[in-house]
């Protein structure tokens, strides 16, 4: 556990390319308590068919080769200095 | 012109007629209070009219005009804001049930701005729910009917904004846009949306949905409206970190020379043209053809990582809104509609790391825009949205992702962009055209719309809801 940063890439991983096919409905109901929100079983099940569009956008951004973007870089650019 | 007709005037023929004491501001308030009652009933743009503030007001508007106090062009001019800012003594719901008797003591940043400007305020509309969608279908209120076709939505967030500005209920809006909420409602109802830079508007009571992609903004009937109203309300307020220290232009002046020649516009190659009704693609096709004509330079450009900008909005938005609403998504989820409380429990899914992956992806694109597309092109010209206003039953989480697939990109790179009439659908629909410029260039969006707007009259067309 030294490593914190891979522990929590590896557990993402985990959560949403192995425990997800097991049993979708237990995964977003252990994600959601996990931030303090119960989900009755109903809403376990709706959610659970909303993980492809989470998916989506986690798998198209990391693919993303993102070199040495800053994610607290001064946003937005400043105007050009006018002469 | 009846006073019938006045609702239906420009913000800048309005203030001529004002300044000239030729037009009351009693009787432009009581005119859109007339239209209101009237047709709200059938639009819901509206969740609370201050009917006797704004007649107060307006007395007040005329007395110092009437003495020789003229403050400017919005002075005794009706407006009406999004019920997402706040306003001291009126409550602001923010379109919730949660919030829904909830009466700010204080003004947000623009809404004092517009008082000290002397507008004249008519109340509060109508929005998506904590503004977290694009159809402006709200389960409280009941959702906004789109003035052009009252079985069609007028998008949103920001519904109650551009219906009512479209159909002479105030003669402009504030509105908010975090994935599209300024421009969407503005396509869709046939007005002129501008959402400026990011932090170009202090944000400072405005109650939020997501901290990185929100932006305050107007909706009126022209381009030169909305150069008056941003320059009322833009500028740095130290309750907003956000908000820019940069010189506010007078955008009015800006306006002066509509000379295209010289104009570089850039036409993205891929995605911003992708599945786009066919009517609305002849409609935006033939804008580019006129502002070729009108001699601007118009070239295709691509945008990098265009693709990918829709997932980062939503990796950034949801997890965000998810943040503010995290205490009562616990405890009172049920006060929730039920569309926003499964965006918020869809946003549980979404990892920390794509969050950060979608903050690295705005400065790549930052710095890749600016390098490689603003040192060739001033401005951007895309589709406002890929459909023109859809039926009130396509009320569902597609509906929002396809409506926001065009202007979300913007929101991420925090990008000025206006959408301004270009035509109509043959069911008599309004189409959108989206104009992009640099960071702060705001002056220059407004310009080049406002050239087109001196060369075709969509703009100038009205609905009878």
């Amino acid at each position: 556990m030294t490593d914190t940063k891979r522990c929590c890439i590896v557990v993402i991983r985990n959560v949403f390319s192995v425990k997800m096919q097991d049993n979708p409905r237990d995964t977003v109901r252990r994600i959601a308590a996990l931030a303090g929100v119960q989900l009755a079983e109903e809403r376990s099940a709706d959610l659970a068919l909303s993980l492809p569009f989470a998916q989506v956008a986690v798998a198209a951004l990391a693919a993303v080769d993102y070199r040495d973007a800053d994610p607290g870089a001064p946003f937005p650019p400043r105007p050009k200095a006018t002469p | 012109m009846t006073t019938t007709d006045t609702p239906d005037l420009s913000i800048s023929e309005a203030a001529d007629l004002v300044r000239k004491r030729k037009l009351s501001p009693i009787e432009l308030t009581q005119a859109c209070l007339e239209r209101i009652a009237a047709l709200d009933g059938r639009v819901r743009a509206f969740i609370t009219v201050t009917r006797e503030d704004a007649l107060a007001s307006a007395q007040q508007a005329a007395a110092a005009i009437n003495s020789g106090n003229y403050k400017g062009p919005l002075h005794g001019i009706p407006i009406a804001l999004k019920d997402l800012f706040d306003t001291a003594g009126v409550r602001t719901t923010a379109g919730s049930k949660i919030m829904a008797e909830r009466v700010p003591t204080e003004d947000a940043t623009v809404t004092e701005r517009l008082k000290a400007a002397g507008a004249i305020l008519l109340g509060k509309l109508n929005m998506h729910e904590f503004a977290f969608g694009a159809t402006g279908l709200n389960r409280h209120y009941g959702g906004t009917h789109n003035p052009w076709g009252l079985d069609r939505m007028s998008g949103g967030s920001s519904s109650g904004s551009g219906a009512a500005v479209a159909a002479g209920m105030a003669m402009g809006a504030l509105g908010t846009d975090t994935g599209g909420s300024i421009r969407i409602p503005s396509s869709l109802c046939g007005v002129t949306g501008l959402k400026p830079t990011y932090g170009r508007v202090s944000r400072r009571g405005v109650v939020p949905l997501s901290w990185s992609l929100d932006h305050v903004g107007p909706l009126a009937r022209s381009a030169a409206d909305a150069a008056i109203l941003l320059k009322a309300i833009a500028g740095r307020h130290a309750g907003d970190e956000t908000s820019g220290e940069v010189p506010v232009p007078d955008y009015t002046k800006a306006l002066v020379d509509t000379r295209l020649k010289g104009v570089r516009i850039g036409v993205p190659d891929t995605f911003f043209f992708d599945n786009v009704d066919a009517e609305s693609l002849d409609a935006i096709r033939a804008a580019l053809f006129l502002l070729r004509d009108m001699k601007a330079q118009v070239d295709e450009v691509s945008l990098p990582h265009s693709a990918e900008a829709p997932q980062a909005v939503a990796a950034i938005m949801l997890p965000e809104a998810l943040a503010y609403h995290h205490r009562w998504l616990a405890e009172r989820p049920g006060d929730y509609g039920e569309d926003v409380r499964g965006r918020l429990e869809l946003a549980l899914l979404f990892p920390a790391v794509t969050y950060v992956e979608a903050k690295r992806l705005r400065t790549l694109i930052s710095d890749e825009w600016r390098a490689s597309v603003f040192d060739h092109v001033d401005l951007l010209a895309v589709p406002t949205t890929p459909v023109p206003a859809p039926s009130l039953d396509d009320d569902d989480l597609q509906t929002t992702l396809t409506l926001t697939r065009f202007t979300g990109p913007f929101n991420l790179a925090g990008l000025p962009a206006i959408s301004i009439p270009c035509g109509f659908t043959s069911a008599g629909l309004p189409i959108g055209l989206q104009l992009v410029g640099r960071w702060w260039e705001e002056a220059t969006v407004l310009r080049v719309a406002h050239a087109y707007q001196q060369a075709t009259d969509w703009h100038k067309r009205t609905p009878t809801p």
